[in-house]
């Protein structure tokens, strides 16, 4: 059941929280030895900023068509804050508008 | 004549122009005011008093001899993560504590030639975003309340400018860190867009979203700084190669005919009263100057705070990764967003890169009804160094939650923002407005902050401190 509610969670994209068990695990498995405040650190870090994940996770990013890239960032900048017309369409689907 | 060290850079290199003063004077003047430094705003890391003195007399000969630059003589501090040929470079932390660098960051370089001396390193939050009060430099204390942050995490720029020890200090903001001590320590700082001026040699924090700016008291001020510094860098595959604007010209153009956005959304929603009506009054000064005042919507600005946050610690956890095993000797607020990064999955990280788009999008369309956005500095104000907790009307909120609100989304777009000082709050503490622009057009920040400046005299505010 547990098994099941977890990938319910990962296919709805729902952040799933780190608790202290896998803060050590996850830390173990790299080599690191935190202490307890760091461990209660992450913990809170991860509950702090949950709601935030969650609504990032739920913007749409397409896999077809014209896909948003990092690099569109800097383009845009350079560009003097104009969009090159993939990327207004990329841009146009992931904030879920009708195509341009 | 007046204390040198009350002086902008602007009203110096007038002084030394006609001969009422030299660089030695001033530069003597601001090491004067520095020297209690450690008793009071502790903004000082390394003071460079003696090359500084050296600097100064060969300045003085220059406007003899007639070939004085653009910023002779001038006085400056810098931020200690800023690399300085010779001179200490600690990134506000003991683990760099005895760098010498061999060479200048290419900004500093760049301010040296237009004849600007280095008087001081001033205070940082380790590594641009370590801890505000138990670095291992012990707190910077802000001159208008010494038991208060300047904000940071360039805290020894603002502390020293505000306390008059030098005329500018140069920063570093990746999400806040020019406009967070400027606006909290009564004084004004610019991020300008990313790629503006080469950061070759500052200490990264997080290289999607670094920038490196000037904190002044005047508009004018950051204008002639910025002026030197912007341009491309060969040493710095980030920095544009786009024609620096006209930024000094750009302060007489005045605000009329100019469309000045005000967010209907997010930076007022959770703002101090006090600050929200700085806001209000600021635009009807604009208004009265002939500009025209558009509300506007910036509909994913709720994003912002945790975008900014996935980035800068996905990218801080690549930069200091070889120091993993040396977390210990990380301070305290440094050492737990070191842990922090490394739970940031690749694919989230990812994700934030991706949705700056959105953010961007946003400001596109803005910016296609407006020249500039009005927003406040911050929504609260300095907060205690013992709790660094942040009153806003009867809510508190740990800083971090808060500072980078109304700060993050320049970062995230790249857009550069100005940060001015409009007065004091209910607490006597100084409280800021923010202007924003498209990408490259700094000169429009400027002429709306000079103009704001011109017409105000919340930037003449001194803290009890400088007075005495």
């Amino acid at each position: 059941m547990e098994q099941d509610d977890l990938r319910r969670r990962c296919q709805v994209g729902e952040p799933i929280g780190l608790d202290e068990a896998a803060v050590l695990a996850i830390s173990a498995s790299r080599g690191m030895s935190l202490s307890p405040e760091h461990v209660a650190g992450v913990v809170s870090f991860n509950d702090a900023l949950r709601d935030d994940l969650a609504r990032l996770r739920a913007m749409p990013l397409p896999y077809t068509g014209a896909v948003p890239l990092p690099s569109d960032a800097l383009t845009w900048i350079e560009n003097g804050g104009r969009r090159s017309s993939c990327a207004d369409e990329a841009t146009a689907i992931t904030r879920g508008l009708p195509d341009e | 004549m007046s204390d040198l060290a009350e002086l902008s850079a602007t009203e110096l290199v007038s002084l030394f122009r006609a001969g009422a003063a030299t660089p030695v004077e001033a530069v003597s003047a601001c090491l004067e005011r520095s020297s209690a430094d450690a008793a009071t705003t502790n903004a000082v890391i390394t003071s460079c008093y003696e090359p500084a003195l050296d600097a100064a007399e060969v300045a003085t000969r220059r406007y003899r001899d007639g070939s004085a630059g653009p910023l002779e003589g001038v006085p400056f501090g810098v931020k200690d993560t800023i690399a300085t040929k010779g001179v200490r470079t600690t990134g506000g932390s003991s683990i760099y504590g005895d760098w010498i660098p061999h060479d200048d960051a290419a900004l500093i370089e760049r301010i040296q030639h237009a004849g600007g001396i280095v008087v001081a390193k001033h205070s940082a939050f380790s590594f641009a975003l370590g801890d505000e009060s138990r670095g291992d430099f012990g707190a910077t204390r802000n001159p208008w309340d010494l038991d208060r942050t300047p904000g940071g995490s360039s805290s020894g720029s603002g502390a020293a400018v505000a306390a008059r020890q030098v005329p500018v200090s140069i920063g570093s903001d990746t999400g806040g860190s020019i406009r967070l001590p400027a606006t909290w320590c009564g004084v004004s700082g610019i991020k300008p867009t990313y790629g503006r001026v080469p950061v070759h040699g500052v200490m990264p924090l997080a290289w999607s979203l670094d920038t490196a700016g000037p904190l002044a008291r005047t508009v004018e001020d950051l204008a002639s700084f910025l002026q030197v510094m912007a341009g491309h860098d060969d040493r710095d595959s980030t920095s544009s190669r786009r024609p620096v604007g006209d930024y000094t010209g750009a302060l007489r153009q005045g605000v009329a005919g100019l469309k000045i956005g005000v967010p209907q959304n997010w930076f007022l929603e959770i703002c101090d009263p006090h600050i929200a009506s700085a806001v209000e009054q600021a635009a009807e000064i604009f208004a009265a100057e002939g500009a025209h005042i558009v509300p506007i919507t910036l509909p994913n600005a709720h994003l912002t705070q945790a975008i900014g946050w996935f980035i800068i610690l996905a990218e801080l956890g690549s930069l200091h990764e070889g120091n993993l095993e040396r977390l210990d000797e990380y301070d305290p607020g440094f050492s737990g967003h070191l842990v922090n990064s490394q739970f940031v999955t690749a694919q989230d990280y990812m994700r934030c890169l991706r949705l700056r788009s959105v953010i961007q999008a946003d400001y596109e369309t803005a910016f296609s009804e407006v020249d500039a956005i009005l927003v406040p500095g911050n929504p609260s104000y300095a907060p205690k160094l013992d709790n660094m907790m942040c009153q806003v009307g009867d809510r508190e909120y740990f800083w971090l939650e808060i500072a980078a609100r109304t700060t993050f989304s320049a970062n995230i777009t790249g857009i550069p923002a100005l940060s001015v000082p409009a007065g004091l709050g209910w607490n006597d503490l100084p409280l800021g407005i923010g202007i924003l622009a498209r990408p490259f057009d700094e000169e429009t920040c400027f002429r709306v902050g000079h103009t704001y400046q011109q017409l105000t005299d919340h930037h003449r505010l001194a803290p009890p401190l400088a007075v005495a």
